[in-house]
């Protein structure tokens, strides 16, 4: 009680933690915490670099490889008072090789926040236990052949306990009133289920349900929540309204790869994977009740929740403590991290695009190659010229297959990420909140006692001192509960940062070994074709 | 390895362009001349020449009924750097909105393709002259003699008005001949098959042309973004503290090697292939130019024929009509003659250039295309002793 002035200049600290965070505070200088970036302005096209149905039906799934990549030591379950999560979590999944790698990733991540003791035995129980409180990083098999040769590291394979596939985009209905349903397969070793495999149906609209949902519940915690795609009702328009054989399969298959990507997201949550909500989504064979708050996180509707964040930052670091330089060091690096990407996003389809009329100028060139070789009356020659065609051609051919790649493997890696630092600053936001409703309650309850104290010095008060007694009862423990959500949606926050940010280091690592990789095949296979081409070349003679 | 179509006849007409200077509008050749025929005044010598008296000369020959059997080697294109110009003026523009970084790398990228344009434009001037020297009888021809030796300004300026209109007849006498040619009765199947070569040829190379160009533009633009994109990854790099800084470093370090091959597999392409097939668009060009001189020769034979046939029926000026005729039918034999030979050569020089072409654009692409291979192999080395 007497601690009224403390807490509104500080939160209360969390003393030794701090320590292990030394990598993950810095001074980003570069913009001011205000800058929000419109997310419709800048985007050229973001959500359809693709244009028109193009040839290509199939987007290779190589996005299974990276966002359910399963080298993330740090996803030791971050313990908060209340939640007991080993009970639920019995399977003991075969933990042998895994175990030497977690147990060395748990002591070298920054498995840092709030309880100290209670992470570190339950780390050692990790060692113990089921490694099935990892909810790692599944590998859903994409639909299309795409040889998933690309796995990561053998180790880590026997740690999926949960993965998610979404195949099948189906139309159902015609014209304006149909839509898109998605067929989820989860393949699961976790107790919490009652099958290891099991599918059901979903809409697009059901994920946006979900998605309501969880934030709901969860953004009040502290949690950071993956979201979906976003509506597009312009293209998902013309979807309802073409005819079978016209639907742009390029952004259904879009689509669908990032339904699934989402899905992974979350069952790699060991929060939010336990959600029921979740669970029946994609447990439950029955259609879902048609979800009507679809409007759901739009990035407009983030944007417009997050314009207020500024002025409330700058009201907290007013305050000296540690813990509030840590989150606004932490929200001017978010910030930073998102305005960068977004430029590099931008830059990506923008490269998209113009690799795209590159290849459409091979193919001209091929064609009009061609002609001339029709024409030329030199036979050696003109055969050189018609293989020089194929050449283009060839070229052509994998220049288009490797921008799509390119795009799966980055583009889309980058656009999660965007939305994923949305959600952050949500979180973030929600922290404000809860401390202004705690400062709000503190401010009452200050009255009431003056109130009181007034009260007690006139005669005549004396018989309204209950009354005011019974509220200031009331405030002191809306106080306590107000602070107490505080703390525990301070502490939340900064465990989830740990795994996001361990998280985004893991995902951005084997996106990049996988796009590298992805760039020595096509310059191999554009070797081979210019080395064929030489003998070619060399039989033309006078 | 700058005569590319060249057949230098042993020592005896050397000529290179071994300086030129670029000035505001205008660029200035210098004409290197090495020699040991009688005709020239010294053995070696130097000129100063602009791109109008190139054209000067190029018209003269054009011009000589003497040569009208000849295939004449076109023309040289006028420098134009205008494009390459307004690009670096643009860069200037948006200066303030770009960073240090990403604004030093994309001049650069403009000056290196200034200087591309620029060596081009160099070696089709001097394609020119060597193709003039490497012939038997253009070799000889005054013009050339004054165009290498004459060390004052030719005078060649622009044209003037009435120069200018009978340069617009020229044209449209041209454009006549060119139906003539299209619909002239061909009783010689070499010329004939000729005729219908060349008019296609002419256009379907001129297709592949646009097309190489359009391609390689389409290329230097993806490379060019990867300026965009090493910068956004440093900027990353930079701003993260984590371990990830260390790989965002190196995509970065990736695309600025990765712009620089791409930059040299596309300026292979447009070396070998685009000017190979600009010049043979120009080549068939001129001669199709040929066929057209021989035609309009080939309908003033039949016109004398007829004048001669008139004149033996009326009785009347015989002599005249038979001296004519004779000189006409004497010019039209001349001009086949040279001209089959010109055609055949035509074609061996074709197929020898395209040859050799070919050749060097594939050994090119693979050495790129190795450097590439070589190039990514190391990155990802370098990711792996990070993790």
């Amino acid at each position: 009680m007497s601690n009224d002035r403390e807490h509104r200049q500080s939160p209360p600290d969390f003393a030794d933690e701090d320590t292990k965070d030394d990598d993950q505070m810095f001074k980003s200088a570069a913009l001011p915490v205000t800058d929000d970036i419109p997310l419709s302005g800048e985007d050229d096209d973001d959500d359809n670099p693709f244009g028109e149905p193009s040839v290509q039906k199939k987007i290779p799934t190589y996005i299974n490889e990276l966002s359910t990549n399963n080298e993330t030591p740090s996803d030791v379950p971050p313990v908060t008072p209340n939640v007991v999560l080993e009970p639920q979590l019995s399977t003991p999944v075969k933990q042998d090789n895994e175990l030497s790698s977690r147990g060395s990733s748990v002591s070298s991540s920054e498995i840092s926040t709030s309880a100290t003791q209670p992470v570190q035995s339950t780390a050692s129980l990790e060692s113990q236990s089921s490694t099935s409180a990892q909810v790692s990083k599944p590998i859903a098999s994409g639909t299309t052949g795409i040889t998933t040769n690309m796995k990561p590291t053998q180790k880590r394979s026997d740690e999926h306990n949960i993965e998610i596939a979404v195949s099948d985009p189906t139309k159902v209905g015609e014209g304006m009133s149909s839509y898109m349903t998605y067929r989820i397969t989860t393949k699961t070793s976790l107790a919490m289920f009652k099958k290891n495999e099991f599918s059901v149906n979903r809409r697009f609209s059901d994920f946006l349900g979900l998605h309501d949902k969880l934030v709901h519940k969860h953004l009040p915690l502290g949690v950071i929540i993956p979201s979906p795609p976003e509506k597009d009702t312009l293209v998902m328009a013309k979807v309802k309204i073409s005819k079978e054989e016209a639907i742009p399969t390029d952004f259904i298959d879009r689509r669908r790869s990032q339904l699934e990507r989402y899905l992974n997201r979350l069952a790699r949550h060991e929060k939010l994977v336990q959600d029921p909500d979740f669970r029946e989504f994609i447990e439950m064979p029955t259609e879902l009740p048609k979800s009507t708050s679809t409007q759901a996180f739009s990035s407009a509707g983030v944007l417009r929740a997050l314009t207020n964040i500024s002025q409330q930052v700058t009201k907290l670091t007013t305050k000296t403590s540690e813990q509030d330089q840590w989150f606004d060091e932490k929200h001017t690096f978010i910030v930073d991290l998102h305005t960068n990407l977004k430029h590099l996003y931008n830059h990506f389809n923008t490269l998209f695009n113009q690799r795209k009329e590159s290849a459409q100028a091979l193919k001209s060139l091929s064609t009009s190659l061609n002609h001339l070789a029709t024409i030329e009356e030199h036979t050696l020659l003109s055969s050189a010229l018609i293989e020089l065609a194929n050449v283009q051609d060839k070229i052509e051919q994998i220049n288009i297959d490797h921008s799509i790649k390119e795009y799966t493997i980055i583009s889309e890696l980058i656009k999660e990420y965007i939305s994923l630092l949305d959600m952050v600053q949500l979180a973030f936001q929600e922290r404000i909140k809860i401390h202004q409703q705690w400062l709000n309650a503190e401010d009452t309850l200050r009255k009431k006692r003056e109130t009181k104290t007034k009260l007690e010095q006139t005669p005549k008060g004396a018989d309204k001192l209950p009354q005011v007694e019974m509220e200031i009862n009331e405030w002191e423990g809306k106080v306590t509960r107000n602070k107490e959500d505080f703390e525990r949606i301070s502490i939340s926050i900064r465990e989830e940062l740990d795994v996001f940010e361990q998280t985004r280091i893991d995902d951005f690592k084997k996106a990049i070994e996988i796009y590298l990789k992805q760039l020595l095949e096509q310059q191999e296979k554009i070797l081979e074709i210019w080395e064929m081409y030489l003998p070619e070349a060399n039989k033309i003679n006078i | 390895p700058r005569a590319d179509t060249v057949d230098l006849n042993e020592n005896d007409l050397q000529i290179d362009i071994s300086d030129a200077l670029s000035e505001k509008d205008k660029v200035k050749f210098t004409v290197h001349t090495k020699t040991k025929l009688p005709a020239f005044q010294e053995s070696e010598f130097n000129v100063s020449r602009q791109h109008e008296e190139f054209i000067w000369l190029h018209d003269r020959f054009n011009e000589n009924e003497e040569y009208a059997g000849l295939i004449i080697p076109p023309a040289p294109p006028r420098p134009d750097f205008d494009s390459s110009r307004a690009k670096l003026q643009k860069l200037s523009d948006s200066e303030s909105i770009l960073t240090k970084e990403e604004y030093d790398k994309m001049k650069q990228e403009l000056e290196a393709e200034y200087l591309a344009m620029f060596k081009k434009t160099v070696s089709m001037h001097e394609v020119f002259l060597q193709r003039l020297a490497a012939h038997p009888i253009l070799r000889s021809d005054n013009n050339f003699r004054v165009f290498l030796e004459y060390k004052e300004d030719l005078s060649v300026r622009g044209k003037n008005a009435k120069e200018q209109i009978s340069g617009f007849f020229k044209t449209l006498t041209k454009t006549a001949d060119e139906v003539l040619l299209a619909n002239q009765k061909e009783n010689d199947e070499f010329f004939e098959r000729q005729k219908q070569f060349l008019l296609t040829y002419n256009t379907k190379i001129k297709d592949a042309t646009n097309g190489a160009d359009k391609s390689t533009r389409a290329h230097k633009t993806v490379a060019d973004t990867y300026i965009k994109l090493s910068s956004g990854f440093n900027t990353l790099a930079t701003s993260d503290k984590t371990d990830l800084s260390r790989y965002l470093l190196l995509v970065a370090d990736f695309f600025e090697k990765a712009r620089k091959l791409e930059s040299r597999v596309q300026s292979d392409m447009d070396l070998k292939l685009s000017d190979t097939l600009r010049y043979y668009m120009r080549d068939s060009k001129a001669a199709l130019d040929l066929m057209y001189r021989r035609s309009r020769c080939l309908a003033d034979f039949e016109t004398a024929n007829k004048n001669l046939d008139r004149a033996r029926l009326k009785n009347k000026e015989v002599q005249q009509a038979e001296t004519a005729q004779q000189n006409v039918k004497q010019k039209f034999e001349t001009i086949s003659e040279k001209a089959k030979d010109e055609l055949n050569d035509f074609k061996t020089r074709r197929v020898q250039m395209f040859r050799k072409n070919l050749i060097e654009l594939t050994e090119l692409q693979v050495k790129h295309a190795k450097a590439q291979i070589q190039m990514i192999k190391g990155v990802l080395q370098q990711t792996e002793t990070l993790s």
